[in-house]
C-alpha cells in the first residue's frame, strides 16, 4: 500500500518535470486583452488553444486586463521587465504604449497580411505614424442607437428618430414616472468619451486637432453636441453621472430606459436579460442634426501590438496573429461577441464562422448594417490625417467625459464647457 | 577599565524580522518617495532629472490637491463620527443583554470581514438610483418619493459612501467599546441607581469616564485608518461624479497611474504623510494621553 | 410601581426594536446579494423587485465556476490568507517575546513605532513599495502580497499583544528557569500558552485583512493567474456589461469563506480583542 503510495508520488513528479522540460523547448508567448466578460474570455482561450495544438513549437497564453486599469498595468509591468509578448490595443493605447517605449513596428507583416486579406483602411490608418505600421487591426467596433421596439410601440411611437431633434423629442415623450427616455452614460470614463463623440462626429467635431496637431475642440459644434448631450442627459437616469458602459444595457434590458448608445455587445444578452423576444430589439444608426449633420459615429480599430524583443517570440506572434486573421479561424475569434467584433478583412467579411453563429445570423441584418456603417466611423485624435501623440494624454484622463460632467455638476454651459475641454486638453498637452 | 556590554542577543534577534518588514515595506519606500519627489520622472523605470522643489511647487499651487485634501477631511471626519457614535450607541444598548447575545456580535461583525470589493458590489446593487432595494424600500414606507441617487449626485455621492465605508468598519469599533463596557463594573452603577442616579447620570459620570480612553483610542485609529481608504471610492466612484469624491488617497493614485507624473504623485504623497503625521501626535498627546492619565 | 414595569417593558421592547434594526442594517445587505444570486436573470433587475427568487436557478453559480477562474482566484486567496497569517503572527510573536519579555527595556519603545506604522497613509505608498519589490524581485509574486500583508497587519498584531503577555507574571517564568527549563522551552510551553487568546486575535485579524485586501494586490499582480477572489470580482465588476448575475454569486461566494471561518473562531477574537483593546 505505502509502496504504490510512493510510486504515484514519483511518477507524478517525473510527469511534472516532463511537463516543465517539454514547455521549456516551446516558444512561450504571453498575450494580453482586455475583453474581460467570462464568454470572450473562453471562446478567446480556446482559439489560443486550437492555435497551440497547431503549432506545437508554440506555447500561447491568453492573460485578460482591465481596460480601466491597462495603461498603468503595462506602464508598471514594463518597469518590472514583466510586460506580455503581445498586446491588444486601441489606437491611442498604442501611443502610450511607444510612449513607454514598448512595441515594435509590423508593416512587413501587415503587408504580407494585406495582400491576403485586405485589411480595410479604416482599420489599419491609426496605427501608421513615422513611416510604420505599430499594431495588427484584429476587430473593429462601431455604436449605434439601440432601442426598445415593445417600448416605443407602447408609447404609439413607430419611427424610431433619425435626427438629433426627433431623439430629444422622442426621448422626452418615453420619460414617464418610473422610465427613462434614454440611457447615456456620464461617468468619468470611456464609455461616456465614446458615446459623446459619436454625437461630435455626426455634428461634424470630428476633428479634436488640426493639421498641425493644435487642439481645437472649443467650437461651435463640439458646443453644440455638449448642448444635445445635457438634454439627454434630462431624460437620463439622474445616477448616469456614474454611468459606463454596463448600466445603459443593464436598464435598456430592464425596460427602465427606452434607448442607448452602444456597441453591438447588446445583442447576445437581450433575450435572457429582458425575458422578450429578440424582434424588440432595435437598432438604428446615431441620428444627426437635421441640418448640418453628417452619417458618423465612432469606429475603434482595436489591434495587436507586438512587444517582445526576442526574434522566436515575434515569429510566434506573426503565427499566431495570422491565424486569427485566417477566415477559418477568424469568425469564431469574432464571435466571442457575436455582433460587437466586426471583420478588419475583406475576407472576413466571408469568414463561415461568422454568419454561421447563431445570434449573428438572429441578427443578421443589425450586422450587416454595422459593417456598412463602419465606413463613416472615425476615432477622437485620430481623423485629421496624421497621428498626434497628444490624444494619449487626453484619453488616459478621459477629458471628453470630464467635458460632460462639467456641464452636470458645475453648471457649465455647453459653451462654457467646451472652453473648459480646451483649456484642460491644452494642459493635457503640455503635460502640467 | 573595560565595561562588558551586557547585550540580550536572543531578544534583538527576535525583533529583526518585524523591524525588517517595517523597514522594507514601510520606511524604504518613504525614502523611494523622497527620492522621487525631487524629480521629474513621469512613471517607474522613465529617465528623470533632478527638479528641486518644482514638483511641490506644482502640487502646493494645485487647487485640486487642497479641493482633494478637504474632501478627504470630510471624509475622514463623517467616517469618524458616523462609526464611532454607531458603534458606540450600539454598543450601550447591546451592553443590556450581554449573556445571551455572543452569537448576534458574531453575525454583526460580519460587514467587517467580506471584501471591500464585495462591499463595493453590495453598495452599487443595494443602492443603487434605478433597482436597488433600498430605494424601493424607502418609497414603500413613504420616507422618500424619488429615488436617491446616492453615487449619481455630486451632492451626495461622498455622503454615501461614507454611510457604507461605515457599515463595513463600525462593527469592528462596536466590539472594541463593547468591551470596553463589559470591564464597567456593574455594582457600580447598580449602587448609582440605589442612590437615586438617572441613566443619564450614570452613563454620563460613571460609564463614560470608565470608556473614555478607549473610545478616544478607537476615534484615533478610526479616523486614521479611514483616511487610508482608498478601495471603496475607487472602485464605485472613481473620483467622481465631477471630483466629487475625489479624496487625497485617489488625487495621488490618478496623478501616478492616471496622468502619469509620478514626481508629482511622490510630492503629494511626501506633503498628506507630514499632515497626517503631526495630526496623529497632535491627536495622541491632546486626546488619547489625556485620556490615560485621567484614568 | 405599574407605572415602573410599564416604562421597563416598554424600554426593553424598545431596545429590541433597535436591535433587530441594526441586524437588518448590517446583514440585510448581504442576505439580499445572497438571494438575488438565485434568481432568473430577468428576475434580477426588476423596478419592483421581487423578495424571493420565483424560481430558485443555480445558473449563475454555474456560470461563474465554469466560465470564470473562480477557483484558482479561491485558491490564490487561501493561499495568500494562510500564508500572510502563518508569517505575520510568527513574527508578531517573535518580536513582541523579544521586546516585551526580554532584558531590554528600551526595545518596548518599538511599540511606539508600531503605533505610527499603523495609523501612517499606507495607501500613499502603494507605488513606492511596487518600487522597492520590483527591486527585490518580489513583485507579481504572491509571496509580494504576503509580505505586504504583514506590513499591514504586523504592528497593529504587535501593539495588540503586549497586554495578552503582560498577563503572564514573570515569576511563572523565572520559576520555570529555576526548574532547567531553557528559556526557549520557558517560552513556547509558559508564556505562549498562557498568550494564546491574544494569539489568536491577531491571527484572525491577520487573517481577516489578508482575505480583504485589494488595494495592494490590484498593483502588485500582474499575471492573471496570481489574481485573487478581490481582484476577480473587481474584474466583474469593471467590464462592460454589468452581469449582476454573476456578480452576486461571485460576491456571495467570496463572502463565505469568511464567515464561515467567523463562526467557528469568532468568539474568541471578540472575546480576546475586548480583553486585549482594553490593557493596551
Amino acid at each position: 500500500m505505502r509502496m504504490m503510495q510512493r510510486l504515484h508520488y514519483v511518477v507524478l513528479l517525473l510527469v511534472g518535470l516532463l511537463l516543465v522540460g517539454s514547455t521549456q523547448a516551446q516558444t512561450q508567448l504571453v498575450v494580453w486583452h482586455q475583453e474581460q466578460p467570462p464568454h470572450r474570455v473562453e471562446r478567446w482561450d480556446r482559439i489560443a488553444a486550437a492555435f497551440n495544438e497547431q503549432h506545437p513549437e508554440y506555447n500561447v497564453q491568453l492573460q485578460v486586463q482591465d481596460w480601466g486599469e491597462v495603461y498603468r498595468r503595462l506602464a508598471a509591468a514594463a518597469a518590472a521587465g514583466r510586460e506580455p509578448d503581445i498586446v491588444f490595443v486601441i489606437p491611442d493605447f498604442a501611443l502610450t504604449v511607444r510612449g513607454i517605449g514598448l512595441g515594435h513596428p509590423v508593416t512587413g507583416l501587415i503587408a504580407r497580411l494585406d495582400a491576403e486579406h485586405t485589411f480595410f483602411d479604416a482599420a489599419v490608418d491609426p496605427y501608421w505614424h513615422q513611416e510604420e505600421y505599430w499594431a495588427v487591426p484584429l476587430y473593429g467596433m462601431i455604436q449605434v442607437l439601440w432601442y426598445r421596439k415593445d417600448i416605443f410601440a407602447e408609447a404609439g411611437i413607430t419611427e424610431p428618430p433619425r435626427t438629433w431633434e426627433e431623439l430629444v423629442d422622442v426621448a422626452r415623450q418615453l420619460t414617464t414616472d418610473d422610465r427613462f427616455g434614454i440611457a447615456v452614460p456620464a461617468g468619468r470614463n470611456l464609455a461616456s468619451d465614446q458615446v459623446i463623440y459619436s454625437f461630435m462626429v455626426t455634428a461634424g467635431a470630428q476633428d479634436l486637432f488640426d493639421e498641425e496637431c493644435n487642439v481645437v475642440f472649443d467650437t461651435p459644434e463640439t458646443a453644440a453636441t455638449l448642448a444635445l448631450y445635457r438634454d439627454l442627459l434630462e431624460v437620463s437616469p439622474p445616477d448616469a453621472t456614474s454611468f459606463a458602459w454596463g448600466e445603459p444595457q443593464a436598464l435598456l434590458n430592464a425596460g427602465i430606459t427606452a434607448m442607448a448608445v452602444e456597441k453591438g455587445q447588446y445583442l447576445q444578452p437581450f433575450e435572457e436579460e429582458s425575458g422578450r423576444p429578440g424582434e424588440d430589439l432595435g437598432m438604428v444608426r446615431i441620428p444627426q442634426p437635421a441640418e448640418g449633420g453628417q452619417e458618423g459615429t465612432i469606429y475603434y480599430s482595436n489591434a495587436a501590438m507586438v512587444l517582445t524583443d526576442d526574434p522566436a517570440k515575434q515569429e510566434a506572434a506573426y503565427a499566431f496573429l495570422e491565424f486569427i486573421l485566417d477566415p477559418a479561424t477568424y469568425g469564431d475569434f469574432l464571435t466571442a461577441e457575436p455582433g460587437l467584433f466586426i471583420p478588419v478583412t475583406q475576407t472576413g467579411l466571408d469568414a463561415e464562422g461568422l454568419w454561421a453563429d447563431p445570434v449573428v445570423s438572429q441578427y443578421r441584418e443589425y450586422v450587416e448594417e454595422m459593417i456598412a456603417y463602419s465606413e463613416y466611423g472615425g476615432l477622437f485624435g485620430f481623423t485629421s490625417g496624421i497621428v498626434c501623440e497628444a490624444i494619449a494624454p487626453i484619453s488616459q484622463q478621459n477629458l471628453l467625459a470630464q467635458t460632460i460632467q462639467q456641464m452636470v455638476t458645475a453648471g457649465l454651459s455647453p459653451e462654457e464647457a467646451a472652453s473648459w475641454g480646451q483649456a484642460r486638453m491644452e494642459e493635457a498637452v503640455r503635460g502640467d | 577599565m573595560v565595561r562588558r556590554l551586557n547585550v540580550d542577543w536572543a531578544s534583538v534577534v527576535l525583533v529583526v524580522p518585524f523591524v525588517l518588514v517595517i523597514v522594507a515595506l514601510v520606511v524604504w519606500p518613504v525614502i523611494v518617495t523622497a527620492r522621487t519627489a525631487f524629480t521629474s520622472a513621469t512613471f517607474i523605470g522613465m529617465p528623470v532629472e533632478f527638479v528641486g522643489l518644482d514638483q511641490f511647487r506644482r502640487v502646493l499651487s494645485a487647487s485640486a490637491f487642497w479641493d482633494s485634501l478637504g474632501r478627504s477631511g470630510i471624509w475622514v471626519l463623517g467616517n469618524a463620527v458616523l462609526q464611532t457614535v454607531s458603534a458606540l450607541a450600539l454598543a450601550l444598548i447591546f451592553n443590556r443583554f450581554s449573556k445571551s447575545t455572543a452569537w448576534l456580535r458574531v453575525l454583526i461583525l460580519i460587514p467587517w470581514i467580506i471584501p471591500t470589493v464585495a462591499v463595493a458590489v453590495i453598495g452599487t446593487w443595494v443602492m443603487n438610483a434605478q433597482y436597488g432595494v433600498l430605494n424601493y424600500l424607502l418609497k414603500q414606507i413613504g420616507l422618500i418619493t424619488t429615488s436617491i441617487n446616492a453615487f449619481g449626485s455630486p451632492d451626495i455621492a461622498l455622503t454615501s459612501l461614507i454611510v457604507l465605508n461605515s457599515w463595513k468598519w463600525f462593527p469592528f469599533f462596536f466590539v472594541i467599546i463593547l468591551g470596553a463596557l463589559n470591564t464597567v463594573p456593574e455594582d457600580l452603577e447598580e449602587s448609582a441607581k440605589l442612590d437615586g442616579a438617572t441613566a443619564t447620570q450614570i452613563f454620563l459620570y460613571i460609564t463614560m469616564p470608565l470608556i473614555t480612553r478607549i473610545v478616544a483610542v478607537v476615534g484615533m485609529v478610526g479616523t486614521l485608518w479611514s483616511f487610508n481608504v482608498f478601495d471603496t471610492i475607487y472602485l464605485i466612484t472613481r473620483g467622481g461624479p465631477g471630483n466629487s469624491t475625489l479624496t487625497a488617497p485617489i488625487y495621488v493614485y490618478d496623478m501616478a497611474f492616471r496622468s502619469f507624473q509620478l514626481a508629482r504623485s511622490a510630492a503629494a504623497s511626501l506633503i498628506l504623510m507630514v499632515i497626517l503625521v503631526l495630526f496623529a501626535v497632535t491627536f495622541y498627546r491632546l486626546v488619547v494621553s489625556r485620556a490615560y492619565t485621567e484614568r | 410601581m405599574n407605572a415602573y414595569r410599564l416604562r421597563n417593558a416598554l424600554t426593553y421592547v424598545v431596545t429590541v426594536l433597535i436591535l433587530l434594526f441594526a441586524i437588518v442594517i448590517t446583514l440585510g445587505p448581504v442576505v439580499w446579494v445572497a438571494l438575488s444570486s438565485l434568481k432568473p436573470t430577468h428576475e434580477i433587475i426588476r423596478a419592483v423587485p421581487t423578495a424571493f427568487p420565483s424560481e430558485v436557478v443555480w445558473l449563475h453559480y454555474q456560470r461563474l465556476f465554469s466560465n470564470t477562474p473562480f477557483l484558482s482566484q479561491l485558491q490564490n486567496s487561501i493561499v495568500v490568507t494562510v500564508a500572510s497569517t502563518v508569517l505575520s503572527v510568527s513574527i508578531v510573536m517573535a518580536a513582541a517575546i523579544g521586546a516585551y519579555r526580554g532584558r531590554h527595556k528600551w526595545l518596548r519603545n518599538l511599540k511606539f513605532v508600531a503605533i505610527l506604522v499603523f495609523v501612517f497613509p499606507t495607501t500613499l505608498l502603494v507605488v513606492p513599495i511596487y518600487q522597492v519589490l520590483v527591486q527585490i524581485g518580489l513583485v507579481d509574486t504572491l509571496w509580494s502580497l504576503v509580505v505586504v500583508n504583514c506590513m499591514l497587519t504586523a504592528p497593529f498584531s504587535f501593539w495588540l499583544i503586549e497586554g495578552f503577555l503582560d498577563t503572564v507574571p514573570g515569576e511563572l517564568e523565572d520559576a520555570a528557569m529555576v526548574d532547567g527549563a531553557t528559556r526557549i522551552q520557558t517560552m513556547l510551553y509558559v508564556v505562549l500558552p498562557l498568550a494564546s487568546p491574544g494569539v489568536a486575535v491577531i491571527a484572525i485579524y491577520t487573517f481577516v485583512i489578508s482575505w480583504t485586501e485589494f488595494t495592494f494586490s490590484s498593483v502588485l499582480i500582474i499575471d492573471t493567474n496570481l489574481k485573487t477572489l478581490p481582484m476577480g470580482l473587481a474584474d466583474i465588476l469593471a467590464a462592460y456589461n454589468i452581469n449582476w448575475g454573476l456578480l452576486t454569486s461571485n460576491t456571495t461566494l467570496a463572502m463565505v469563506p469568511g464567515v464561515l471561518f467567523f463562526a467557528l473562531v469568532g468568539r474568541h477574537f471578540i472575546s480576546g480583542l475586548v480583553s486585549g483593546a482594553l490593557k493596551a
